[in-house]
């Protein structure tokens, strides 16, 4: 039994390093980001989720990419990316669209940033007045669809959102959840167990702190069968001396 | 042996008395918690010290310059820009900026204090209104200002770190001292500071 047990531990070792590693990791995201100098401004690092091509006549090539931590443009056909600066967080971009009618002029949608517009191909941008604030009680941004003359349309948690091109905003409820949603809600239940988030903000520094335990308990574990091993070794040595 | 399991199991207990996930509390007004750390008065003594005067000023930005600068901050800019000059022995002895940034969800409201060289000597928040994200009034955080000048990106992830916790107000304190900064020295260098 205590073989086994000795064997089991030193096998899900390395898997609970990596897993109260990267737990920690991912609860501190921000400790883990490197300056400039060090960071990639390639969009090909991260995980691409939009692309848009504006049309502005001084700049034919011009692309713009979006990730899950960046907005990135091209102006050669991809073969060189430079990063987009906004004013807040480009993180998880959930769309980049351009209008109908006036293909110089860009939507994106960030996940719990908002909405912004640009009109001038992606180099100036401004906020969009949403009737909702995003990330607040769960509504985020899932998807994002302009129409002419001004003419929005977000899905969110929430149903779809749609501002006319005279302005004003309309909600079409989302229906009654489907069964399959059910699974859904577990995954996140998962995510939020996982993570801590699920006893809200302390929860993840409680997290933390148990992640930091197990690192510690694979360490003596680790430092204490070495030990065993090493004595049993002696003890063999001694023996055949 | 019994004691840790004890702790940890009072620990896992905790759980479902800490306080709810932030999703589920209820709207932005929740969230509303104003908190005044310096007043006008005090931002400026902060922001000019020794300063015999404080001559305020404000600019009216014509359009050629209102374009120049949002392609150089990437955003939509209003034409107009307020200051403070701090003067002692007919000398500027620096520049004061009273800035507002919207955070997460609430404006945010600091001073910028620059030299007369325009480079960043202090930042501070003035009233800051949300319940979290407090933190970016942390020293830690702010420091990394001092020094800076339009020459230099400031910018998150670039060269400057944000805090766990107060990511959205970082970016918008960054980007607040980032436009006073190219706004000041554009102002230069036309002729008009």
């Amino acid at each position: 039994m205590r073989r086994f047990h000795t064997w089991a531990g030193l096998l899900a070792g390395p898997l609970v390093l990596v897993a109260a590693g990267t737990a920690l990791a991912l609860n501190h995201r921000d400790l883990l980001a490197r300056p400039v100098s060090e960071r990639v401004a390639s969009p090909y690092a991260r995980y691409l989720t939009a692309v848009a091509a504006p049309a502005v006549p001084d700049a034919p090539g011009l692309r713009l990419v979006g990730t899950s931590d960046g907005v990135f443009r091209t102006t050669d056909g991809g073969r060189t990316f430079e990063e987009v600066t906004l004013p807040v967080p480009a993180e998880q971009v959930v769309a980049l669209a351009s209008a109908p009618d006036a293909p110089a002029t860009v939507y994106l949608a960030l996940r719990e940033s908002g909405v912004w517009r640009s009109d001038d191909g992606g180099w100036v941008w401004e906020e969009v007045a949403l009737p909702f604030t995003p990330a607040f009680g769960g509504e985020t941004i899932q998807a994002l669809a302009p129409g002419p003359k001004g003419a929005l349309a977000l899905l969110t948690p929430a149903g779809l959102r749609e501002r006319a091109p005279a302005g004003g905003w309309t909600l079409a409820p989302r229906p009654a959840a489907p069964a399959a949603e059910g699974d859904k809600a577990l995954v996140r239940l998962a995510y939020d167990l996982h993570d801590g988030r699920f006893w809200g903000r302390w929860g993840v520094w409680l997290t933390d702190a148990a992640a930091a335990l197990l690192l510690a308990l694979v360490a003596t574990g680790y430092g204490m069968a070495l030990r065993a091993w090493a004595l049993r070794r002696r003890a063999v040595r001694r023996r055949a001396g | 042996m019994r004691r840790p399991a004890l702790f940890l199991l009072a620990l896992l207990s905790l759980g479902p008395a800490l306080p709810a996930r932030a999703e589920d509390e209820p709207a932005p007004a929740w969230n509303r918690f104003e908190q005044v750390f310096l007043t006008e008065a005090q931002a400026l003594d902060l922001a000019l010290p020794g300063a015999q005067s404080r001559v305020p000023h404000a600019v009216a930005l014509d359009d050629a310059l209102v374009a120049r600068l949002q392609r150089a901050l990437g955003r939509k800019l209003a034409p107009s820009f307020a200051y403070v000059e701090g003067r002692a022995a007919g000398r500027t002895t620096g520049y004061a900026v009273i800035l507002e940034e919207k955070g997460k969800h609430e404006p945010i409201t600091f001073v910028a204090a620059l030299g007369p060289d325009l480079g960043v000597r202090e930042v501070a928040v003035m009233i800051y209104r949300e319940r979290r994200g407090e933190a970016v009034r942390r020293k830690r955080f702010l420091n990394q200002f001092v020094g800076k000048t339009a020459a230099d990106p400031l910018a998150l992830n670039r060269d400057l770190t944000s805090l766990t916790g107060a990511t959205v107000s970082c970016w918008s304190i960054a980007a607040g001292v980032k436009r006073a900064v190219v706004t000041m020295a554009a102002l230069r260098q036309e002729g008009r500071l």
